[in-house]
């Protein structure tokens, strides 16, 4: 039941008024905040809108990973082990956020589950749809990845300063040693 | 609001979202069950789409080339097209004489020998050359044999001109099947997967991507090996001064795509008219020796460095596809059959990837 109403909610979903006008929003994203309006025209044609109900999954833990989202209206949580009795909740994402972007770096499986808290509406942004784009326009491609990869060093940089502040306050663990450079 | 009572306006909700789904649901299946069915009466428009997508994937890198030149994609078709319709004018032009001199000759043989007469002259020549042949129970079957598959073939032959119609409107239809479907598939197969649940959109994307990549592949390789087995065959075939060498040659490299059929199907004319028109048995020998190089090239060098290992098809299979293809759609049928298998095998084998790797029937979602 739910797949059917999804299936006719995305068929109409790019003519309701939802998802009016992409890129202003794609320009608050970090990800794009550097690219011009020709570039920012050229991804908000590869951007899929797709509507989710509230409870329905977005994507599996452990699947194979096809790129990232954003969130455009409504509510997004990840979950660790999510349906298990171990089930763990590790973020909840609000409008103008985005999550799965390792998809677009790495052929691996999804770390975690994504799940829509209420009714949601999400762009995706799909990592063949993306590569292809970068294959025709290098430019914009070594642009991107430039941004993207210093949005992951700054990740990284403060997840070193959280173990470390970590091994800090439980002494006696091996943690700040096995940290990143 | 009360649990009980929002409780229970979810289940009017739910009911009335059912029926409506229901009905979209039936109707979009309804309409896509009278397309296929339609497109799988009218060949008159499913050949010439299938050749149009075997040549847009044959052309896409060229379009994507230009783009990242800084082309706007609808230039960059046109150009590729435009570049396409001038090289094959070209080619023509410059073939033209050759094959329209081929088809002189070779009608001329035509009106002054007929088939019966060239069916005597072949008897002799075997009688000749080949004593245990002079048993006349062997030569009266061998020669039945030869008469029946010659009146097959002219039937058959015959049986191709009214198609001719269909061939005009697919020569029409092909140019602007292919400058849409490069120009524009990229808007279609989006289209495609917004329509789809949201269970199934990362599978689909991963699906058409891999489909895409695989078939793209093949179809490119097959096509570059044709070509190369065409130019070999031409230039073995114009040092042994076989008559007709550019036709049976170009058949030849076109037959290729046929496997294991093939090869032999295109060594077969060589050879039959080498040795009526050198007059003996001796001249199959270099024709034969021609196209067995020409194998041994193909084996070794063209089909693994173009092709790989990429897509095998099982012997079994590949006669039966043949053999359907063949019985069914004719020579279009011999010619598509491979790519198609080739289509179909992608699809199962990525399908049945995707089912173990994603959680499509997981239920309660």
């Amino acid at each position: 039941m739910k797949r059917i109403d999804s299936m006719w909610g995305n068929i109409f979903a790019s003519q309701s008024d939802g998802f009016h006008n992409i890129r202003p929003l794609l320009k608050k994203i970090p990800l794009f905040a550097n690219l011009g309006k020709g570039e920012l025209k050229e991804i908000e044609r590869l951007v899929h809108c797709r509507r989710y109900q509230s409870g329905e999954v977005i994507f599996w833990e452990g699947e194979p990973g096809v790129g990232m989202y954003i969130v455009h209206k409504g509510q997004v949580t990840i979950f660790k082990d999510y349906g298990k009795a171990e089930q763990r909740e590790l973020a909840c994402l609000e409008p103008g956020d985005f999550f799965g972007e390792m998809a677009l770096l790495e052929d691996d499986c999804r770390s975690a589950t994504a799940v829509a808290l209420v009714e949601t509406d999400l762009f995706g942004l799909i990592h063949p749809d993306l590569f292809n784009l970068f294959d025709r326009k290098p430019h914009l491609g070594v642009r991107m990845l430039s941004t993207l990869a210093n949005m992951l060093a700054r990740r990284l940089r403060r997840t070193n300063q959280d173990l470390q502040q970590l091994a800090k306050d439980s002494p006696g663990t091996a943690v700040a040693d096995k940290t990143a450079p | 609001m009360s649990p009980a009572a929002k409780s229970r306006s979810v289940v009017v909700n739910l009911n009335r979202g059912f029926v409506l789904s229901t009905i979209k649901f039936g109707l979009f299946l309804l309409a896509l069950l009278a397309a296929i069915w339609i497109l799988s009466y009218s060949s008159v428009v499913l050949t010439p789409l299938i050749l149009a997508v075997l040549l847009s994937i044959l052309l896409n890198p060229l379009v994507v080339m230009l783009e990242r030149r800084g082309l706007g994609r609808t230039a960059a078709v046109i150009l590729i097209l435009a570049m396409l319709l001038l090289l094959l004018t070209a080619v023509l032009t410059f073939l033209a004489p050759i094959i329209a001199q081929e088809f002189k000759t070779l009608s001329r043989l035509i009106e002054n020998e007929t088939p019966a007469t060239l069916l005597e002259k072949l008897k002799l020549l075997l009688q000749q050359h080949l004593p245990w042949l002079q048993n006349p129970g062997i030569t009266i079957q061998i020669m039945s044999w030869v008469e029946k598959s010659i009146y097959t073939l002219l039937s058959r032959s015959i049986q191709l001109l009214p198609s001719i119609i269909p061939v005009a409107i697919a020569l029409v239809l092909i140019p602007f099947m292919t400058f849409f479907l490069l120009k524009d598939g990229r808007r279609l197969k989006k289209s495609f997967i917004q329509v789809l649940p949201n269970r199934y959109f990362e599978m689909a994307v991963n699906l058409l991507h891999k489909i895409d990549c695989q078939l793209g592949s093949y179809i490119r390789g097959q096509v570059l090996v044709s070509l190369c087995i065409g130019a070999l065959s031409i230039t073995a075939l114009a040092i042994l001064r076989v008559p007709y060498f550019i036709l049976i040659g170009s058949a030849a490299g076109l037959a290729n795509m046929i496997p294991y059929f093939g090869p032999i199907v295109g060594a077969i004319p060589a050879i039959i008219l080498n040795v009526i028109t050198k007059g003996s048995l001796g001249a199959a020998l270099p024709v034969i020796a021609a196209f067995l190089i020409i194998r041994l090239i193909d084996d070794t060098l063209v089909s693994p460095n173009i092709l790989g290992r990429s897509l095998e098809i099982h012997p079994l299979l590949v006669i039966l596809v043949i053999f359907t293809g063949g019985e069914m759609f004719g020579i279009m049928g011999l010619l598509l059959c491979i790519p198609v298998t080739g289509i179909i095998k992608v699809t199962f084998s990525e399908l049945i990837w995707n089912f173990k790797h994603y959680r499509v029937f997981r239920s309660g979602d």
